[in-house]
């Protein structure tokens, strides 16, 4: 081939190469730092939604409730999102569907839990009474079911005084004592525990109150879901190739991970993708128990049902 | 002892305190890490290039805003300074507005705009405004009015106007609002980095705290400390322009 034909197949090549990337369809994903968004980081980093046809990218959010209105305005396509969060946007008129699941409490495998100051010898949730007690969302899905599992044991949520607390305070503020217990989560729950600031004595209030509830899943507005069944069809279908690959593959999959949430740990939380209308029903009774949530919401509606 | 000798005394002397108080477990390095981590937690930040991307777009959105806010407050100011009835109209409406903090609108801006300068710079540009917009107004009305009434009688077009009498009228009064509003640019841009724009040092900040990076937290703080201190010293050599003869 002559040097000049070489040079045209070369450009060619070029932009057709950046024409294909081009056709990609953006694909913006916003989560908060946490391990339960791991098959969506790995879903990105190991090609998968890209061979899908998607030119994905990922935004680190540190405050979950930012992310309904970066779906709305476009900035994002789909968010992290929780029940806590859907439940009462959509009462309130926020187009926005839940488009796959993320994770779910397993019982023996709870990365939420409990944890309370050594010197108060807590072993039960009527010893809370009195207590400040740190939350690291008031009106979260870890929120709500503390206070569900404290009506469970007896204990009037009124008596029990709620902080918000965020993850990286937990510490400092166990330590100084301006609170008592704090609900934390995972690696700040190992970590809090490990380093004797913290013990784990009280019970597992997730789990009592609610095993096999959802934990965290994966929304979008309803208007982008319907314009693109395809790219929820192909953002399902590349969490269900990450979560069994991440199982096998944990050690790299927690230096995947490491490149956004800036920290690894061994916790495996249990994922679970496919979504039902049941798995809001227990969040919206206790929506509408504690005053997040007014009027019955028809559950059936929330999960985007695909093409 | 020469004054700058003495003028580090006291910082140095917190600083070696705090590195020993660290290295001694006195004060808790997980809570308030040590000096020499945060020098080093910088410095590899700067090395990295994302410390200097996120002052970038830090820098950015603040002077868009600013920008954007001291054009905006200029010219509202001449308008209701000049416009008697428009001012006693809007009035109310502009002391309402006013007294709003400018990141109290930063969820709509976040559904109108979506996450990015955008967003930014409009929540920038609405809180750098207001001093602008009332400096200038009371400079205008500071104009004498048989300047404007000669102005009338010489028959001059608006953009005389503007160059001839208000703008060397208003122009010194302006900068002491461009002053006040160039320490607002940085603080909001920040804040709403922090709350809710992932860009910029102000969510580099936030994520190195939910990283449990307390020493890259603090070089963030030190060197946002620094940016404001050069912006201070900056928005001072304005003066020299408003007055010239002094020094």
């Amino acid at each position: 081939m002559k040097p000049g034909y070489i040079t045209v197949a070369a450009i060619a090549g070029l932009i057709g190469t950046a024409q294909a990337a081009l056709a990609q369809e953006q694909l913006a994903i916003g989560f908060p730092p946490s391990i339960d968004m791991l098959p969506a980081i790995v879903a990105h980093e190991n090609g998968c939604l890209a061979d899908a046809g998607y030119a994905s990218s990922l935004t680190v959010i540190p405050i979950a409730t930012n992310i309904p209105p970066a779906l709305l305005s476009g900035s994002l396509q789909i968010g992290m999102s929780t029940p806590t969060i859907l439940l009462p946007a959509v009462e309130n008129g926020v187009d926005l569907v839940a488009v796959a699941g993320g994770t779910v409490m397993q019982a023996g495998n709870e990365g939420v839990s409990l944890i309370t100051r050594p010197d108060l010898k807590i072993t039960e949730g009527s010893q809370l009474k009195g207590l400040k007690v740190g939350v690291p969302g008031i009106m979260s899905v870890a929120d709500l079911v503390f206070r569900k599992w404290l009506t469970e044991t007896g204990v009037n949520p009124n008596d029990v005084t709620f902080i918000e607390v965020p993850l990286p305070r937990m510490a400092e503020m166990m330590k100084s004592g301006t609170i008592d217990a704090v609900v934390a989560i995972q690696p700040v729950l190992g970590g809090l525990v490990a380093a004797g600031i913290a013990e784990r004595q009280a019970g597992e209030f997730f789990s009592d109150a609610a095993d096999g509830a959802i934990m965290a899943l994966w929304s979008a507005s309803g208007e982008w879901a319907k314009a693109h069944p395809q790219a929820v069809a192909a953002f399902r279908t590349c969490l269900d190739a990450s979560i069994p690959w991440i199982i096998e593959n944990r050690a790299a999959a927690n230096e995947i991970g490491a490149k956004y949430l800036n920290f690894s740990t061994d916790f495996t939380p249990a994922w679970r993708t496919k979504l039902d209308a049941a798995d809001f029903d227990f969040y919206e009774t206790i929506s509408r128990e504690f005053d997040l949530v007014r009027s019955d919401a028809d559950t059936s509606k929330l999960i985007f049902a695909g093409e | 002892m020469s004054s700058p000798f003495i003028s580090t005394l006291v910082p140095a002397s917190l600083l070696l305190g705090w590195e020993l108080g660290a290295a001694t477990t006195v004060i808790d390095e997980a809570t308030f890490s040590r000096p020499s981590a945060i020098m080093r937690a910088g410095a590899m930040a700067i090395a990295d290039g994302s410390l200097l991307t996120a002052t970038y777009q830090t820098l950015e959105a603040a002077s868009v805003g600013l920008l954007f806010g001291t054009v905006a407050g200029v010219a509202l100011g001449l308008l209701l300074g000049l416009q008697r009835f428009l001012e006693l109209a809007s009035r109310p409406t502009v002391e309402m507005l006013r007294a709003v903090p400018a990141i109290a609108f930063t969820p709509l801006a976040l559904l109108v705009f979506g996450f990015g300068l955008t967003m930014e710079s409009v929540i920038v540009a609405y809180a750098a405004c207001w001093p602008v917009m009332i400096a200038t107004m009371a400079a205008t009305r500071r104009i004498e009015p048989r300047l404007l009434e000669v102005a009338a009688v010489l028959e001059m077009t608006h953009s005389e106007r503007l160059w001839t009498i208000l703008a060397p009228a208003v122009f010194a009064r302006v900068v002491v609002g461009l002053r006040v509003a160039i320490g607002f640019a940085l603080v909001v841009s920040v804040t709403v980095e922090i709350l809710f724009n992932p860009r910029g040092l102000g969510y580099s900040l936030i994520l190195a705290q939910q990283s449990f990076k307390p020493d890259l937290m603090y070089a963030h703080i030190v060197w946002l400390a620094l940016l404001g201190t050069i912006a201070g010293a900056l928005s001072s050599q304005l003066d020299r322009f408003a007055a010239p003869g002094r020094p």
